[in-house]
């Protein structure tokens, strides 16, 4: 029978102050020597799920049934204590309107029926239509006057149809962005055909706040995958200023205002905007402390481009400081977030942030990482990968290994189209070198011409420039010219204090 | 009304069985707070009908929403519905999600949908798919992801339908 190590899975994803109140909550019923309290600690304590050692310290190896009683106890029994600490606004509601539902017996009418009409007009206010249906519903059944104009229950329903429109657009815009034929055929519907000024006008306020996130987002979406940063960050800020407007709905559509921050900054880093890039990150995971909202995956997501914007800006140390909750974040996630991708991109980051900093055996190490598992979903990071290994080799002073190693590499490279002018130039340096063995003096000319080779290819072909965004070949060479660190060269290119 | 007396009131009202669940229920959630002992306190004023003690009035007055509100989730507990447990699914489904567990998540909006189709209650079965589609919407974006997604969207514009029909009848 295959065991599920789902309870491992919950009690790992709990915070302190959560696991505090479980704890706390459980001893109410049936004391310390309860066995789900037990359970529960053993599987605090464990870092892998081992479910022989459990019933082996529960004592109930040949009673696998009690076994998963137990287990099933705790599950529901900790999910209902994070329900009730919990206080998301949609949550709370759905809490206040049980609540409410006791209005069905008479006799508590008069003394429950404030709870329904508060939660009514808190629900209203935030546009959650759906929960202001339930509450109608409720009144209706218990016989109550239903406190409110009923002329609003068609405008309700009218609302969510126009919400469903834009929620579907957002998903299919969401999933459909990188086929070029679908942002074609898109950009000419009516959403996206000169109705930036008339959504502004925000004809029905009372109706259309979750119609206009959604359409934003997806409009935001389109504009990014058509490379049109100028209406991106436009609709961004369009965004930003929503926020800042209705605060209120920042809880109720927590992803939605996470993606308006993370797009701003993804599209501030593309456009070489690091500084910008970096506060907008900084203000993101603020709030995600302050309000303690954000899935593990969010955080991920959010340290991957903070690491990815310290790297291009030259702010290696900053990406250090911050490594140890990436590397937590990345190992939390789930299987299906876990792809080959992401893996590539996580320790070719890595393996930057350690070079960057001067710590090159690590850095070797995850580049060695990604070459012996042929992680090569990006084949642009593939080639970076190969160039990083041969200049932290070449740094490092290990001409022997680049000389038994360069055939292969260039072979390879070739082999996956990811030979261009740059690279080849770069690869011929590295070759040239072992074989001349040149002079200080020497060296410095063979640098200056790479540098004048690469800078030509770059500026010639646009495919070589986005190569940089992954690793800055021009500023390296410039770096080694100037005698100075990589760090040191991108800050001032950057004009980064 | 202000919510000491609402939560005094609601208390005389309740019956036996229900008093007896309900200051259990109470008693073991107030224990977990700071405040314990003066919930306890006021608890007490609560179920005697006897007024509160002059020095304590300020108290018992800031901190009766939280009894009433605490007597009405006991309350509620007791007579659990039908309606009451989607709805403490659809709110476990939403913490999963919050912590990334979209697998644990889909189990319970399973369940949730199971009793929802029982009720028939269109509401529900909205929300429910809406959370679906959600958990669905951060996979990757693949071909058979989209028809998923797109299946979806057609059940909710199916509900919709029967939902407004509903209304307006």
């Amino acid at each position: 029978m295959k065991t599920s190590s789902n309870i491992f899975e919950l009690v790992k994803a709990l915070s302190a102050t959560e696991i505090k109140y479980i704890v706390a909550c459980s001893k109410q019923c049936g004391g310390t020597s309860n066995k789900y309290l037990f359970l529960f600690h053993e599987l605090v304590a464990q870092s892998v799920y081992d479910e022989v050692q459990l019933r082996k310290a529960l004592q109930l190896q040949n009673n696998p049934n009690n076994y998963a009683f137990t287990k099933n106890y705790l599950y529901h029994f900790i999910l209902s204590r994070l329900e009730e600490l919990n206080n998301i606004t949609q949550v709370r509601l759905r809490r206040n309107i049980s609540l409410g539902e006791l209005c069905m017996n008479p006799k508590f009418i008069d003394l429950v029926e404030p709870i329904l009409r508060e939660t009514y007009s808190e629900s209203y206010h935030l546009q959650l239509f759906d929960n202001c249906l339930t509450i109608y519903k409720i009144y209706l059944k218990s016989g109550m006057k239903f406190p409110f104009d009923p002329k609003q229950i068609p405008e309700l329903l009218k609302a969510k149809e126009s919400l469903l429109h834009y929620k579907d657009l957002f998903a299919n815009v969401r999933l459909r962005h990188h086929q070029t034929s679908f942002i074609r055929d898109i950009l000419k519907r009516d959403e996206f055909k000169n109705v930036y000024e008339e959504e502004l006008l925000e004809s029905d306020p009372r109706y259309n706040l979750n119609h206009k996130i959604f359409l934003y987002l997806a409009k935001g979406i389109v504009y990014y995958a058509n490379n049109d940063s100028a209406n991106g960050l436009r609709i961004c800020n369009e965004l930003i200023k929503f926020w800042d407007k209705h605060p209120e709905m920042i809880d109720v559509r927590f992803p939605q205002y996470y993606n308006t921050f993370y797009n701003k900054a993804l599209i501030c880093s593309d456009g070489g905007n690091y500084k910008e890039a970096i506060e907008i990150i900084h203000h993101l995971r603020k709030k995600l402390e302050d309000l303690k909202r954000g899935n593990l995956f969010q955080k991920y997501m959010l340290y991957n481009l903070l690491i990815n914007v310290n790297n291009a800006c030259g702010q290696f140390e900053k990406s250090l400081e911050v490594i140890d909750e990436y590397i937590q974040f990345r190992s939390g996630l789930a299987y299906s977030e876990d792809t080959d991708h992401s893996e590539q991109q996580y320790y070719f980051y890595l393996a930057k942030v350690y070079y960057g900093t001067g710590k090159l055996k690590e850095a070797l190490r995850c580049i060695n990482y990604i070459i012996s598992n042929e992680l090569e979903y990006n084949s642009d990071i593939t080639c970076m990968t190969h160039v990083l290994h041969t200049i932290i080799l070449f740094e490092s002073g290990k001409t022997d290994v680049i000389e038994y190693k360069i055939g292969n590499t260039e072979r390879l490279l070739e082999k996956r189209g990811c030979m261009l002018g740059a690279v080849q130039l770069l690869m011929r340096f590295h070759v040239d070198y072992i074989n001349i063995r040149p002079t200080q003096s020497e060296c410095q000319k063979m640098l200056v011409k790479l540098k004048e080779g690469i800078d030509r290819n770059i500026r010639m072909d646009p495919m070589q420039q986005n190569l940089l965004i992954y690793f800055n070949i021009s500023a390296w060479v410039q770096s080694r010219i100037e005698n100075c660190t990589l760090a040191e060269m991108l800050q001032r290119e950057n004009q980064i204090a | 009304m202000n919510c000491f007396s609402l939560a005094r009131e609601l208390f005389s009202r309740l019956t036996r069985t229900e008093k007896g669940y309900v200051r259990k229920y109470c008693t073991s959630r107030m224990s977990v707070k700071p405040e314990s002992q003066a919930l306890s306190e006021i608890f007490e004023y609560v179920q005697n009908k006897t007024p509160p003690n002059p020095q304590i009035e300020d108290f018992a007055q800031e901190t009766g929403k939280e009894i009433y509100i605490l007597i009405l989730t006991g309350l509620a507990e007791f007579n659990r519905t039908e309606a009451n447990t989607v709805r403490n699914f659809l709110n476990q489904s939403e913490i999963l999600i919050e912590k990334n567990l979209n697998s644990h998540a889909r189990k319970m909006l399973i369940k949730a949908k199971k009793i929802a189709a029982k009720m028939n209650n269109q509401e529900f079965l909205y929300e429910i798919t809406e959370w679906e589609q959600t958990v669905d919407s951060q996979a990757p974006p693949t071909e058979e992801n989209r028809k998923i997604m797109e299946g979806h969207f057609k059940k909710l514009h199916v509900i919709l339908q029967l939902q407004t029909e509903t209304f307006h009848s």
